[in-house]
C-alpha cells in the first residue's frame, strides 16, 4: 500500500531547532504536533511523509555540513526515491548548500571585485539532485520552511499550520500586484502581460526623510488584498528593496545623500509589508531569499512569510539583468520570473493543477533546456540561487467547493 | 570543478588580445556604459576571452558560406568599492574584423 504513496522526505535537526529556540523545551513538541496534523493532509492526498533527522551528521564547517547532509541523502534515495523535500529550519538548522560562485572565479585575480561578489552562493538544489555533476539539476520538487529567531518567533510552526489548512481549504481568487525599477519596466511587462498596472519606483516610493510625502506614496494598503506578487527591483542584504531611474543615475549622485535618494528611492521595506492572504511571492531582487540573517523584522523574504504568504521565491545572492540593447531576449531572473508567472497563470485552468514545488523544478528545467548548448556562469548562478520557501506539495489557488477540486 | 574556471585559466589573454581588447573597449564599451550604467568604475575593468577565434575559417556544409568565428572578449565592470549600491555589468564584445560589437549585457539587480 504505502510503496504507492507518493514520498515526501522532511529534513531537519532537532538539537538546533532547539537551540534556536533557548528557553522554550516545549518547542520540538509544538514543530511535531504541527507536522503530524500536516501528515494527516499528505495522507488524505495519497503522499506519505518520513522525517529525516540530521542531528548526527553535523559536525565541521557549514560547508562540510552540508556535504554530509546531502551524502546521506543521496543514500537514501538508493534505498527509497522520495518524491518531494521539504527541509524545516533556515541555514543555522539545514545549512544551505555553498557552491563556488563562479562569476567570483572569472575576476578572482582582482582584489577590488571581492567586495562587488557573493564568493559562495547558498542553494537548496543540490540536495534533490542526486548526481554528482555541477549542474545539480533537482530531481523533485525541494522547499523549505526558514525557522525564524528569537523567543516570541514560532514561524515555523505557523508555517507548517498554514500549510495544513491550506491543503484542506480553499485559496483566494489571484489578485496580481507587480512592482518594476523605472529603468527596467520594459523588461517587466514582458515578464508578466497579464499585469495592466505596473508600480514603477520611480515615481512610486516610499515616504522617506529625504521626502516625507511623495505624490506616489508607496502604501501597506497596495498590498494588502493581494495573492500573486512579483518584485522586479533592487536588493541588498538589508530589510528594504530600492527601485532606480537610470536617468539621474550619475556616479556624482552617490557622493550626495539627497540626489542618491532620487536615483535609487526605497520601494519596500519590512515594515510596510501587511498581514497577507495566502500569497504567492516571486522576488528577482538581488538577496531577495537570502534569510541567514533570521530576524524576520530585519528580513523582506521571513517578513513575507510570517505576514501570511504560502510561497517564496527569491534569489539567495546577486541577481541579474540583460543591459538594454536592441533584440536581446530575456534571461537570468527575468526569464525564470517570467516562466514562473506564466505556468501560474497557466495552472489556474490546468487539470490536474501542478504542486507549486513542481512549478519551480518546471522552471529550472525549462530554463536548462533553453541555455543547453552553452551555459554562460550567470545561467548557473542563476538557477542555483533561486530558492523556494514554502511547502512543495501545495496546490496554489486551488478552489476546494463540497470537497471537489474545481 | 566549476564550468568555467579552468577554461578562464587555461586560456590566459595573449598579448594581441590585450591589445586589441583596449581598443574595443575605448571604442565600444565605454561609450556603451557611460550612456547606460555611468555609475560603473571605468578604471578598473577585468577583461577575458569568452571565445578564442577560429584561426582558419571553416566551410559551412549547410550554408555553403566560410563560418568563421570571431573572437569575444567579455569586459566586466563594478561599481567603486564602498559605493551604497553594489552594481556589476558584464559586456561581451565580438570582435569583428573592423570594429567590435556588443552582442550581449548581463547588469547586476
Amino acid at each position: 500500500m504505502s510503496a504507492n504513496l507518493k514520498l515526501v522526505r522532511v529534513v531537519t535537526n532537532r538539537s538546533r531547532l532547539m537551540a534556536s529556540r533557548p528557553g522554550d523545551p516545549t518547542f520540538w513538541d509544538r514543530v511535531r504536533t504541527a507536522l503530524a496534523g500536516w501528515e494527516a493532509e499528505l495522507d488524505a492526498q495519497g503522499m506519505r511523509m518520513d522525517l529525516v533527522l540530521t542531528d548526527e551528521l553535523v559536525d565541521g564547517s557549514h560547508n562540510a555540513k552540508a556535504k554530509r547532509i546531502r551524502q546521506h541523502l543521496v543514500h537514501l534515495q538508493e534505498e527509497e526515491k522520495a518524491d518531494y523535500t521539504l527541509i524545516l529550519g533556515g541555514d543555522r538548522v539545514v545549512p544551505f548548500y555553498r557552491l563556488p560562485d563562479p562569476v567570483v572565479e572569472l575576476v578572482a585575480e582582482a582584489d577590488h571585485w571581492a567586495s562587488e561578489n557573493d564568493r559562495l552562493i547558498y542553494s537548496d538544489d543540490p540536495y534533490a539532485s542526486y548526481e554528482d555533476t555541477y549542474l545539480y539539476k533537482p530531481k523533485h520538487p525541494i522547499g523549505r520552511f526558514p525557522n525564524g529567531q528569537g523567543q516570541h518567533d514560532d514561524l515555523l510552526v505557523e508555517l507548517l499550520q498554514r500549510s495544513t489548512r491550506y491543503h484542506r481549504e480553499s485559496w483566494d481568487s489571484v489578485r496580481r500586484v507587480a512592482f518594476t525599477t523605472q529603468s527596467w519596466q520594459q523588461q517587466s511587462r514582458t515578464t508578466w502581460p497579464a499585469v495592466n498596472h505596473w508600480y514603477e519606483c520611480p515615481p512610486w516610493r516610499l515616504p522617506s526623510a529625504h521626502d516625507p510625502t511623495p505624490d506616489h506614496a508607496i502604501s501597506p494598503s497596495l498590498l494588502i488584498d493581494k495573492t500573486l506578487h512579483y518584485y522586479n527591483l533592487h536588493g541588498q542584504k538589508n530589510n528594504a528593496w530600492t527601485g532606480e531611474c537610470a536617468c539621474e543615475w550619475t556616479l556624482d549622485a552617490r557622493r550626495d545623500d539627497w540626489r542618491f535618494a532620487q536615483c535609487q528611492p526605497p520601494a519596500l521595506s519590512v515594515t510596510q509589508i501587511p498581514t497577507l492572504p495566502p500569497a504567492v511571492i516571486f522576488s528577482a531582487a538581488c538577496y531577495g531569499g537570502f534569510t541567514t540573517r533570521p530576524r524576520p523584522t530585519r528580513n523582506m523574504a521571513l517578513r513575507f512569510l510570517q505576514q501570511g504568504a504560502i510561497a517564496f521565491i527569491g534569489a539567495t545572492a546577486r541577481a541579474y539583468t540583460v543591459g538594454p540593447l536592441p533584440g536581446q531576449p530575456l534571461r537570468y531572473s527575468d526569464l525564470l520570473a517570467q516562466t514562473f508567472l506564466q505556468l501560474v497563470e497557466e495552472n489556474l485552468a490546468a487539470s490536474p493543477r501542478r504542486r507549486i514545488g513542481e512549478i519551480v523544478q518546471a522552471v529550472k528545467n525549462d530554463y536548462h533546456l533553453a541555455h543547453r548548448f552553452y551555459q554562460h556562469p550567470l545561467d548557473f548562478k542563476t538557477l542555483w540561487e533561486f530558492v523556494l520557501y514554502g511547502d512543495p506539495t501545495l496546490i496554489p489557488f486551488r478552489r476546494v467547493e463540497t470537497g471537489e477540486e474545481v | 570543478m566549476s564550468p568555467t574556471g579552468n577554461r578562464a585559466r587555461k586560456n590566459p589573454i595573449t598579448p594581441e588580445e590585450q591589445e586589441r581588447a583596449k581598443t574595443l573597449m575605448q571604442k565600444v564599451v565605454e561609450p556603451y556604459l557611460k550612456q547606460y550604467f555611468p555609475f560603473v568604475d571605468l578604471n578598473h575593468p577585468h577583461v577575458r576571452v569568452a571565445q578564442k577565434a577560429r584561426s582558419r575559417p571553416r566551410q559551412s556544409v549547410v550554408t555553403d558560406r566560410p563560418a568563421e568565428k570571431p573572437a569575444l572578449f567579455c569586459f566586466t565592470y563594478a561599481s567603486p568599492p564602498n559605493s551604497p549600491a553594489k552594481r556589476v555589468v558584464q559586456v561581451f564584445v565580438e570582435a569583428t574584423a573592423e570594429e567590435g560589437k556588443i552582442v550581449h549585457v548581463a547588469a547586476s539587480k
